[in-house]
């Protein structure tokens, strides 16, 4: 090595010393780890934003894993801290008047909007949590029924941080498909569209033995970035029909009315296709599904469904249970002239040229638009066993 | 009275530098005189009358007229070569001998020569230097007196170890056959697994005062001759007093002195040389040592071993990524603790970093001293292990694994990933012995940038490796073939061990001539069904 190169490589590892330094190195152990956040207005000043978090304390996890639970028991494994600010960013500032630690928001996976901020408007905090670069973008956004700050207060069985209990429950929405999974990339997503609505899942708190706990509910439904209004479960199915984001669940066909006896179908597989088509003038949209599905339960005790005929019923059957959930989504869409199921962006691909003139004029062609629905169900399997269970 | 002190210190140094003159060159480049008593004065005054020089003085010839010594290093010879075909020849078998019984002065020593002396090796010589050197490398002096020509009667044979498993390289599979500290023995272990009179063994001395034998090794026609030429030059430049171990050549002719890698391979197993003398490398093996060196030296050598050959091929792959897997673990997974830990948390998966969190609670260090300690702990534990007699050698162990594992977590002084992450990097290191002295200071220095500057530090750390790698040489071949320059051909025997009969070509990194290897290239399979098409 030269004497030039080795002052040049000196000067380069020392300038790298200097430079670098230690600008944003903060160990794990000063960083307060936030689990979830939930967003209301402050009681007082309805225009401050109240943030209410859980952090997680690492020390209750260590103790109860070391010592089996004993000691854990009486450490609360979260922290919940609350903040009012006048913007988002504001409150979560504010937060280190409390908190020895920074707020760590990379481990966030739940943001939940309470129901009076979302009926103002959610557009003054999707901004800080899209804008900084430490919140994910595949954090769960719900709203809540009541105040967020009672959803981020409740607990959940078995799930020591509840909010990674939220996140766990969104996440097993897809087994009966009658809850929405939607994170903040696909809500603001939607946001970004002129014409289609956002929707996201709701969550509410109910009292079980003296004990609050958490069960997700209806779908919260927007418009122009305020809430409208709430699908139930068989219409929020309906949704995620059309969208194609039907992964699983079950089809319960109530077969006889008298006795009540069921037949409950498992979904395997199911897709969709919009197609808006224009004829003078009038759009109309089909909406294609084909689903596919196994027996999974049969109460009734005789074995004509193990027939090709008594196949094809069930078959039709289902298909009529499928149409019933579409049609009851549609109609609730369209009495809230909401656009959830991104109809107009499907006509905007087919024709660009005809959507100018449409555009401006969607809001009001939305409440009328007419949606032939085609349904194709099959049933692929019977399960383990053929017949029904019952003496000879 | 600390002058009287001195002057005493004085008058013994000055004692002492008496007789420590060396030995001058002309006294050794003299003839012999035709005198037997002054030649074993003369014997006796060069090697300064040391006490292992042994001289037995006797008449041979039927008249007894004659007379007659040998001389030799007591210890280095075997006392029952020389009993048996020397001096009983000699004293014995000349007075009856036919057809010429030794007898008066008539030409004695072309009769001992060729009708006595039953010795299979036998020289003349004329100088002292050549006696002398002979004698000091194990060999008899046969003086007749009235000749100034002294025969020079091979029987060597000293004390030596065994041949014996080698400790370094063990195997599962294989032969159990280690090198010696024995040259020769050496030379018989590669020349019996390669009967080829292509088989070179080329003979140096080094060291001005060790006079140590070397032996340069190839196989003529296989191997790239201009290697062995710069070899050779490389070899002939050292001048150094002493070579006591095959690493004094191996750092005095390695192409990059500075680096932290080795570019001169050293193995214990002659199976490996051989193998190696086969892909065209060159061998160099140094009398006293039992590691051979082999070079050029690349750095996938490093996760080749022996024993890959010698098992199938899908397992040896396997091994292979297992080493690779070690190989990046014990140099980055420190790094990437710290890193993750002081600046890339939002990289864990929660619940990784929840219980890294929750270990991480009450310590009282951060995580790059938090590793450096358990680091520099592990590397001491090492050492002692390495240095201490075998039976405390356990003891350490047992307080080692005591103190740095439970009771240093228990007592919250490291956390338990701490723990885990130096264990897991220490196992790592031993998979891949032959790199492993380049991995602590690795690792050291990538944990000070990954402490610094995170992921970006640590990334310009082995960008900064990759730099350095492929710019190494190996005696011409560049350190990173076959990846860097990549030689498609030669990654059959890198990531994959590819079948013995796909590889039928030599490397081509290092040799470019006469590649093939193998007839076939196509697996063995069973003869074609005959009745089928019957």
């Amino acid at each position: 090595m030269s004497k030039r190169t080795f002052l040049i490589v000196g000067a380069a590892v020392l300038l790298f010393f200097v430079g670098a330094g230690c600008w944003n190195r903060v160990e794990i152990e000063d960083k307060a780890i936030v689990a979830g956040v939930g967003i209301d207005s402050d009681k007082e000043n309805k225009e401050l934003v109240k943030l209410t978090v859980q952090i997680v304390n690492p020390a209750a996890l260590k103790a109860s894993a070391a010592e089996g639970g004993k000691e854990g028991g009486g450490k609360e494994a979260v922290w919940l801290v609350t903040a009012a600010g006048s913007c988002v960013f504001d409150a979560v500032r504010n937060f280190t008047f409390q908190s020895p630690r920074k707020l760590f928001w990379a481990h966030s996976k739940v943001i939940v909007i309470g129901e009076e901020v979302a009926k103002k408007g959610v557009e003054k905090i999707i901004d800080f949590f899209m804008r900084d670069h430490e919140p994910y973008f595949r954090t769960w956004v719900l709203v809540a029924r009541g105040k967020a700050s009672e959803i981020m207060e409740a607990k959940i069985g078995l799930e020591k941080i509840p909010a990674y209990g939220i996140s766990d429950l969104v996440s097993v929405t897809t087994a009966t498909s009658q809850a929405t999974a939607v994170n903040l990339k696909e809500f603001t997503g939607m946001i970004l569209s002129k014409t289609t609505s956002p929707f996201t899942t709701g969550i509410e708190v109910f009292e079980k033995e003296g004990e609050k706990r958490l069960r997700l509910t209806d779908t919260a439904v927007f418009k122009n970035f305020r809430l409208k209004g709430w699908l139930n479960k068989e219409e929020t199915r309906g949704l995620l029909w059309i969208l194609g984001k039907v992964k699983s669940g079950i089809i319960d066909l109530k077969w006889s009315a008298k006795d009540g006896k069921h037949v409950s179908i498992e979904i395997i597989r199911a897709s969709s296709r919009v197609t808006p088509e224009i004829k003078d003038g009038d759009i109309t949209i089909t909406v294609d599904i084909s689903e596919e599905g196994n027996i999974g339960e049969d109460e009734m005790l005789f074995a004509d469904f193990i027939t090709p005929a008594g196949i094809k019923s069930l078959e039709k059957k289902k298909t009529e249970v499928i149409k019933r959930e579409i049609k009851a989504a549609i109609k609730k869409a369209q009495e809230f002239n909401t656009d959830i199921f991104g109809f107009g962006e499907a006509v905007y691909r087919k024709f660009p040229m005809e959507w100018k003139k449409i555009e401006e004029e969607w809001e009001k062609i939305f409440p009328t638009l007419k949606v032939t629905i085609k349904v194709t169900a099959k049933i692929r399997r019977t399960g383990l066993i053929s017949e029904p269970i019952k003496p000879e | 009275m600390l002058r009287r002190l001195l002057r005493k210190i004085k008058f013994f140094m000055q004692r002492n530098f008496e007789n420590n003159k060396p030995l001058s060159s002309n006294q050794l480049k003299t003839s012999l005189s035709k005198k037997l008593n002054t030649n074993l004065e003369n014997i006796k005054n060069i090697l300064n009358h040391s006490s292992d020089v042994a001289i037995r003085l006797f008449d041979i010839g039927s008249d007894n007229k004659s007379r007659a010594a040998i001389a030799f290093i007591d210890g280095l010879v075997d006392k029952s070569t020389i009993n048996e075909y020397i001096m009983k020849s000699l004293m014995l078998d000349s007075r009856t001998a036919l057809p010429t019984p030794l007898t008066g002065k008539k030409d004695m020593l072309g009769i001992i020569k060729k009708n006595i002396l039953t010795a299979a090796e036998l020289r003349e010589v004329k100088t002292f230097e050549e006696l002398i050197y002979g004698m000091l490398s194990g060999e008899v002096v046969l003086i007749v007196d009235g000749y100034d020509t002294a025969f020079i009667i091979g029987a060597k044979g000293w004390e030596s170890r065994g041949v014996q498993e080698p400790n370094t390289e063990t195997v599962v599979r294989g032969p159990r056959e280690g090198f010696t500290e024995n040259l020769r023995t050496n030379t018989a272990m590669l020349r019996r697994r390669l009967k080829s009179p292509n088989l070179v063994f080329e003979h140096l001395k080094i060291g001005r005062v060790t006079n140590t034998d070397v032996c340069i090794v190839y196989i003529r026609g296989i191997t790239n001759i201009k290697i062995v030429q710069e070899l050779r030059r490389r070899l002939n430049r050292i001048d150094i007093d002493g070579i006591l171990e095959s690493g004094y050549i191996e750092q005095l002719i390695e192409d990059a002195p500075f680096s932290i890698f080795p570019t001169i391979g050293n193995t214990e197993r002659p199976d490996k040389v051989a193998a190696k003398l086969l892909e065209g490398r060159v061998a160099v093996l140094t009398d006293g040592s039992p590691m051979a060196l082999t070079l050029p030296y690349l750095f996938m050598e490093g996760i080749q071993s022996s024993e890959d050959y010698y098992s199938r091929t899908w397992f040896s792959t396997i091994v292979r990524w297992i080493r690779i897997a070690a190989l990046i673990i014990t140099i980055l997974l420190p790094p990437l603790y710290i890193a993750g830990q002081s600046y890339h948390q939002e990289m864990i998966p929660t619940v990784l970093l929840l219980t890294m969190a929750a270990a991480k609670e009450g310590i009282p260090f951060p995580v790059f001293i938090e590793t450096l300690l358990m680091g520099i702990s592990f590397e001491m534990l090492k050492e002692a292990g390495v240095r201490m007699p075998r039976p405390i050698g356990h003891a350490i162990s047992i307080v080692g694994a005591l103190v740095l594992g439970e009771a240093a977590v228990n007592a919250g002084v490291v956390s338990a990933p701490a723990v885990i992450v130096t264990a897991i990097t220490g196992i790592a290191g031993f998979i891949i012995p032959t790199h492993n002295d380049s991995f602590p200071i690795l690792r050291l220095v990538f944990a000070i940038l990954a402490a610094i500057a995170g992921l970006f530090g640590l990334l310009l750390g082995i960008v900064f490796l990759l730099i350095h790698l492929v710019s190494l040489r190996s005696f011409g071949i560049p350190y990173l073939s076959p990846i860097a320059p990549g030689i498609i051909q030669d990654l059959k025997d890198t990531a994959i061990r590819a079948p013995l009969w796909a590889m039928y070509k030599r490397p081509r990194a290092i040799n470019r001539k006469n590649p093939v290897r193998l007839g076939a290239d196509e697996p063995s399979q069973p003869p074609e069904d005959k009745e089928k098409d019957g």
